[in-house]
């Protein structure tokens, strides 16, 4: 055990994974509803993993509308914004993945800070990670806890890689309709504003994101060697489409980010809507076992809404252009990733945009280093 | 997290059942209460039978309930019945093998096919049969937890427990189990050990035993039925099991009253299964009456004889005659 991180499992499931492939397969669900007052509330459902299940029943409320719920303070008086809890996710996954990183080299960090943004100004998203690792550490070891964020921090490979995301609508009108939108390579709206989260690594696979006031914790189950104290950064990125999916059926711009796609239709305060959002994870990608995605795969966002409310179908197409989170998913733009130690910056010593193969896992075109996982897993070296 | 050495007993005990990895723990109960708290989170739900006692049973219905596990009672044996109790987050079903007192076989294989469609482990305590008698992860079970009273000991009286399966999983549990417990102390472990190279002669010597005082009780006229599972009652186990243990129960007539000091002859109602109440005691079919018979590797004419001479001291009296009635 070191930094709190239980290698010695982790290598046992980079082990089994590598014998046996169901025992990586894990199924993610969450589960939105809107709340009063733009206020979305949304459980973690029970995962599949491997051979078993992982039932941690956590509820999150994000905020898709910038006004406090003033009669209803106990719904989330400084819930995060749907961008917040995207990247708190992402941040949440780089902090791990460092720690995890520098456990398996034998480092200890007394700290692992991470600044987690989107929508600075330039031609792309402008989302990113910058990471000060704090402790006895030296620059060979920060650059490959740096290199192992950009291999193997599941959320920022999920930014980084055409991901698929499937929206099915059902209306549940006397007429009952679905509809299946995308994927498609739409250009997203970039956010209309910047944000950022800062996100304080705990110890083990724990963190604490915090962001305009809002605070939330991030951890894994303990199957996945965290501590079940809070839901895992996959979960914070489904909660945060299912709750700009939500409240864009609501009628409201749903990022919390000011977009400026706010259809301007409702009032925000809330309809009989459901939002179920689902993902599946291969863990040989995380652990580095065989050429496997890393990031999440067949995100899918099930929408069922009331028969009265005959425009949500029209709401949810706009929200697929529109939505911010959505869009951080769908134009697959890898996050600039930096680190520091002890507040000094280290040279990462790799070429622009990584030089990192994306997809599913097949070296990009010039790029000498395999992705084998018997060559790249921190674990069964 | 090194891996810890094993000692002589945990090889032998994983050699017996066939695990990777096994681990003993201090406390009967320990292997199964670590094995549900460390594959379950809070929020979780698990399935356990309704006939459950003893420190397992307060463990499960205490401890667990307030660890945030939802539990659910049924009879484990029947299939439909441990279907019908499934939930999305239901993670664990624990079955005994042999479903004490009733001595019901639990049909292993196919509640691991259950399981295993369900995305759920399953945790087999086999302390009734011991791994002499069935191996319950060649049959697909996830864990397998023992304790080792009375039989892996041979009647020893350590109060320790064993987990044996995938090492991962049983990492798991050593490691919940050593937060409020410890490993068995090294020479407990070599005093089983020592027991367990003699294991499978003494299994076949109480099944012998067994199924001598079972002829006895199915042809006395006190008793009602006897409950002990043989391969005509449960052909399917031919495949899976190599025998049905050291114990039975059986259904008298007339209420017997056993010495309160004699362990092979017991009341569940009064003894292992006072706990659970009157209630829950009919729910899971065990009657006030019911006797439990633990034969052990002795010869079996002194149990037969005590047995006996309780029967015949709770034959119902004749009826009594009114006075005046003339006899002719």
């Amino acid at each position: 055990m070191c930094n709190g991180v239980d290698v010695t499992g982790m290598r046992e499931l980079a082990v089994a994974s590598r014998q046996a492939s169901w025992e990586a397969q894990a199924e993610l669900n969450v589960l939105g509803t809107p709340a009063a007052g733009g206020r979305e509330r949304v459980r973690t459902l029970p995962m599949r993993l491997g051979p078993g299940r992982v039932a941690r029943p956590f509820a999150l409320t994000v905020a898709t509308a910038p006004t406090r719920p003033a009669a209803a303070p106990d719904l989330g008086a400084d819930a995060p914004s749907p961008m917040a809890a995207a990247l708190a996710a992402l941040g949440g996954c780089a902090a791990a993945t460092a720690a995890t990183s520098l456990a398996v080299q034998g480092a200890y960090a007394t700290g692992i800070s991470v600044r987690a943004f989107a929508g600075r100004p330039g031609p792309s998203l402008g989302a990113g990670l910058e990471l000060d690792l704090r402790g006895d550490l030296d620059a060979g070891q920060a650059r490959l806890a740096l290199e192992h964020v950009r291999r193997f921090s599941v959320i920022r490979r999920t930014l980084a890689e055409p991901a698929e995301v499937r929206v099915i609508g059902t209306w549940t009108g006397d007429e009952p309709r679905s509809v299946t939108l995308g994927p498609s390579g739409a250009a997203q709206d970039r956010p209309a504003t910047a944000h950022e989260v800062r996100v304080e690594w705990e110890g083990g696979l724990r963190s604490i994101a915090t962001s305009a006031g809002s605070r939330m914790e991030i951890d894994q189950p303990k199957q996945l060697f965290g501590a079940d104290s809070a839901p895992n950064p996959q979960e914070y990125l489904l909660a945060a489409l299912a709750a700009e999916a939500l409240a864009a059926l609501g009628g409201r711009s749903g990022s919390g980010a000011g977009t400026g796609t706010d259809t301007g239709t409702g009032t925000g305060t809330g309809t009989a809507a459901e939002l179920h959002v689902s993902a599946r994870l291969d863990l040989r990608g995380w652990l580095g076992v065989g050429p496997r995605p890393v990031g999440l795969r067949n995100i899918l966002l099930q929408c069922l809404w009331p028969p009265e409310d005959r425009d949500g179908l029209d709401r949810l197409v706009h929200w697929t252009g529109h939505g911010a989170v959505l869009g951080l998913l769908r134009r697959a733009e890898r996050p600039h990733t930096s680190v520091t130690v002890n507040g000094l910056p280290i040279s990462d010593g790799l070429p622009v945009g990584d030089g990192l193969p994306v997809g599913d896992g097949t070296p990009a075109a010039g790029d000498p280093r395999p992705i084998d996982g018997s060559d790249t897993s921190p674990y069964l070296q | 997290m090194d891996e810890p050495p094993r000692s002589a007993a945990e090889r032998l005990v994983g050699e017996l059942h066939g695990a990777e990895a096994t681990a003993l723990l201090a406390g009967s109960g320990a292997a199964a209460g670590g094995a549900l708290t460390a594959l379950t989170n809070p929020g979780g739900h698990v399935i356990v039978p309704a006939q459950l006692a003893g420190p397992v049973r307060d463990f499960v219905e205490n401890d667990l309930a307030r660890m945030g596990r939802e539990v659910s009672f049924t009879d484990c044996t029947d299939i439909a019945a441990v279907g019908a109790c499934l939930r999305p987050e239901t993670q664990v079903v624990l079955t005994e093998s042999l479903s004490d007192p009733l001595m019901r076989p639990s049909p292993v294989n196919e509640l691991a096919e259950l399981a295993h469609a369900a995305d759920l482990f399953l945790v087999v305590d086999n302390t009734a049969l011991s791994p002499a008698l069935l191996r319950p992860l060649d049959l697909g079970a996830t864990l397998v937890v023992e304790r080792c009273s009375p039989y892996l000991d041979g009647r020893v009286g350590l109060d320790a427990s064993v987990v044996a399966g995938p090492p991962r999983l049983v990492r798991r549990v050593a490691a919940q189990a050593a937060r409020t417990g410890a490993r068995l102390d090294p020479w407990s472990s070599e005093l089983l050990a020592a027991s367990l190279r003699a294991l499978a002669l003494r299994m076949s010597a109480l099944q012998r035993n067994t199924r001598e005082v079972a002829a006895f009780l199915r042809g006395h006229p006190g008793v009602a039925r006897v409950n002990l599972p043989d391969f005509d009652s449960a052909p399917w186990a031919a495949e899976t099991h190599r025998g049905f243990g050291g114990l039975l129960s059986f259904e008298p007539r007339a209420p017997l009253v056993p010495a309160t000091h004699d362990e092979s002859v017991s009341l569940p109602a009064r003894t292992s299964h006072a706990g659970l109440g009157a209630r829950r005691r009919r729910a899971a079919g065990i009657s006030a009456t019911l006797v439990r018979v633990a034969p052990g590797i002795e010869p079996p004419a002194r149990l037969v004889g005590t047995l006996r001479g309780l029967l015949d001291a709770a034959r119902p009296a004749p009826p009594r005659v009114p006075e005046g009635t003339r006899h002719v």
